[in-house]
């Protein structure tokens, strides 16, 4: 079992909506998604309650997607409703479930879930999607001013850099590197869309989460190193790596 | 044309109204022509700390209404020249505001005062936009404790996204620091968040540090604004931070603890 943090939904805002009480916009998010490797029940129970024992405050009224795309559906027999009573327990709050060919669509619609396709997920990226950040003549995103608490900040297909500090509660992420001349004291995600090669560079880390390609680490695990010292943060060998500037 | 100055937190509690009063009636007191909105429909309590409740006949609403003027409306200050409160209704809801309504009595107020300060209510929702949708300036009031910091930073993020200014792309709002209930001795202990940390994590401009003080208390339970008591630590803090509001250069006091006396310190006390 995996806990990937991810951005997952991505359209343009439709402007053709024309509707007086409400507008649908498409925005980026980010959510956990609950990949599973392998399935059993009772190892579920005990790896997810280490998880999120080992930070509690963090998991709390996260919304999670569950996705089984790593697995046989036609082999494994899934009790979905434990899935999610086992999820609810911990304080996740599942509200979807990934798209795969073999979801048993009855037994979903008794849980009242949807199922979504993520436009763009790390599973289905393409290769020249990877190269994307990298490719010469890609304009950076530069933002002059602090990100502030509550405000979400996404630079799509190149890298981001933040002029100022980036607050508790913000979030900042790139399709490519993040650059922050500042405070990290809110989330930095970088290779949204599957790039292994991103980095988080930043003058002083007090993060909340830093992901790289939908590997994360959070403030508790973040506090021991570099904690309030000029960092970047790195993928090696599937794991996320920080060091000293 | 008048200045309009929105006295904003996010957080409940912590001091907006207390602000307001004491603001707009120093800018009065400096002879500017003031007048002071309590944004709070349904809450209603400048008009309590103003020391003017009782001679409440119409209010914010009654006007966005026509079911009275202005003129019918708006409470003379018994103390100051030039002061003046536009109360808020208590019996109707926040939905009784709207943005064409507001616009419409700020204009009309514009071509007389010098300046407006709209006293926003709690939270980061309809009314606190409401508030500050049309300001020029913002006096962002901060406790020194983290969950006050976050959401004057959350405020801040909503200055510069939803005002006007931001929406019509023209000069964003000018955003002033003012921290509140400040009690040196728990910073001391590192209860409290000093006067730096919050200054780091905000980055704005700070127009003022007003000490927790009993003598605000005090004040609202009398109905006169703590900036006349200048006997009081928080009245003069108020008094500088009018001063800085008003582009001087006021060196700042009553950020470190009393040292204790050399007869206390015999005493043991
Ligand atoms: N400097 C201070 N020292 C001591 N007490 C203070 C100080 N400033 C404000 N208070 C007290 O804090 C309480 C809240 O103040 P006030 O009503 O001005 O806050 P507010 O932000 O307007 O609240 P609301 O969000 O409910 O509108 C009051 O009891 C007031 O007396
Ligand atoms: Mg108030």
């Amino acid at each position: 079992m995996s806990v990937y943090w991810l951005c997952f939904y991505e359209n343009k805002e439709d402007d053709r909506m024309t509707n007086d009480c409400f507008r649908l916009k498409g925005s980026v998010m980010t959510t956990f998604i609950l990949e599973f490797s392998d399935f059993d029940s009772d190892m579920f129970k005990h790896q997810l309650k280490q998880k999120v024992d080992a930070s509690p405050e963090f998991f709390q009224q996260s919304p999670v997607i569950i996705d089984f795309s790593k697995l046989d559906l036609q082999k494994i027999e899934i009790d979905y409703l434990d899935i999610l009573s086992t999820c609810r327990e911990h304080g996740l709050q599942p509200t979807a479930f990934h798209h795969h060919e073999h979801l048993d669509l009855n037994a979903i619609k008794n849980t009242n879930l949807a199922v979504i396709k993520p436009g763009s997920s790390k599973t289905e990226k393409k290769p020249t999607q990877r190269s994307l950040p990298h490719s010469s003549g890609t304009q950076a995103k530069i933002i002059n001013k602090p990100v502030r608490s509550g405000q979400q900040i996404y630079a799509e297909g190149s890298d981001l850099i933040i002029l100022g500090s980036v607050s508790g509660g913000a979030e900042v992420l790139a399709d490519g590197n993040i650059h922050i001349y500042g405070s990290l004291r809110g989330r930095a995600l970088a290779g949204v869309k599957g790039n292994n090669e991103a980095r988080i560079f930043c003058t002083n880390n007090e993060a909340e989460l830093v992901s790289i390609n939908g590997h994360f680490l959070v403030s508790d695990a973040l506090e021991t190193q570099t904690w309030k010292q000029p960092a970047q943060f790195y993928l090696s060998n599937e794991a996320l790596h920080v060091s000293t500037l | 044309m008048a200045k309009i100055i929105v006295v904003t937190s996010g957080k409940g509690g912590v001091g907006k109204t207390t602000t307001s009063a004491a603001i707009g009636t120093g800018l009065a007191l400096k002879g500017n022509k003031t007048v002071i909105i309590d944004f709070d429909v349904g809450l209603r309590n400048l008009d309590l700390i103003m020391g003017c409740e009782r001679r409440v006949v119409y209010d914010f609403v009654n006007v966005l209404n026509n079911e009275a003027n202005l003129t019918q409306t708006l409470i003379k200050d018994k103390r100051v020249e030039n002061l003046f409160v536009l109360p808020a209704s208590q019996t109707r809801d926040k939905d009784a505001l709207t943005l064409e309504g507001v616009e419409k009595v700020l204009n009309e107020l514009s071509e007389t005062f010098d300046f407006i300060i709209c006293d926003s209510p709690a939270g980061i929702e309809k009314g606190a936009q409401m508030a500050l949708y049309f300001a020029d300036e913002a006096i962002v009031v901060t406790n020194p404790e983290v969950s006050s910091v976050r959401d004057s930073d959350r405020i801040l993020g909503i200055l510069q996204s939803k005002s006007k200014r931001a929406e019509q792309g023209s000069e964003p709002v000018k955003e002033h620091l003012l921290l509140t209930r400040y009690n040196p001795a728990r910073v001391e202990e590192g209860e409290m968040l000093s006067v730096t940390d919050v200054e780091e994590i905000l980055a704005i401009p700070l127009m003022g540090v007003i000490p927790e003080s009993e003598a605000v208390l005090k004040a609202s339970n009398q109905g006169e604004p703590v900036i006349h008591n200048q006997d009081a630590d928080a009245g003069k803090a108020y008094s500088d931070a009018v001063d800085r509001l008003l582009g001087e250069t006021v060196e700042f006091r009553f950020l470190t603890a009393p040292k204790k006396g050399i007869l206390k310190r015999l005493i043991g006390a």
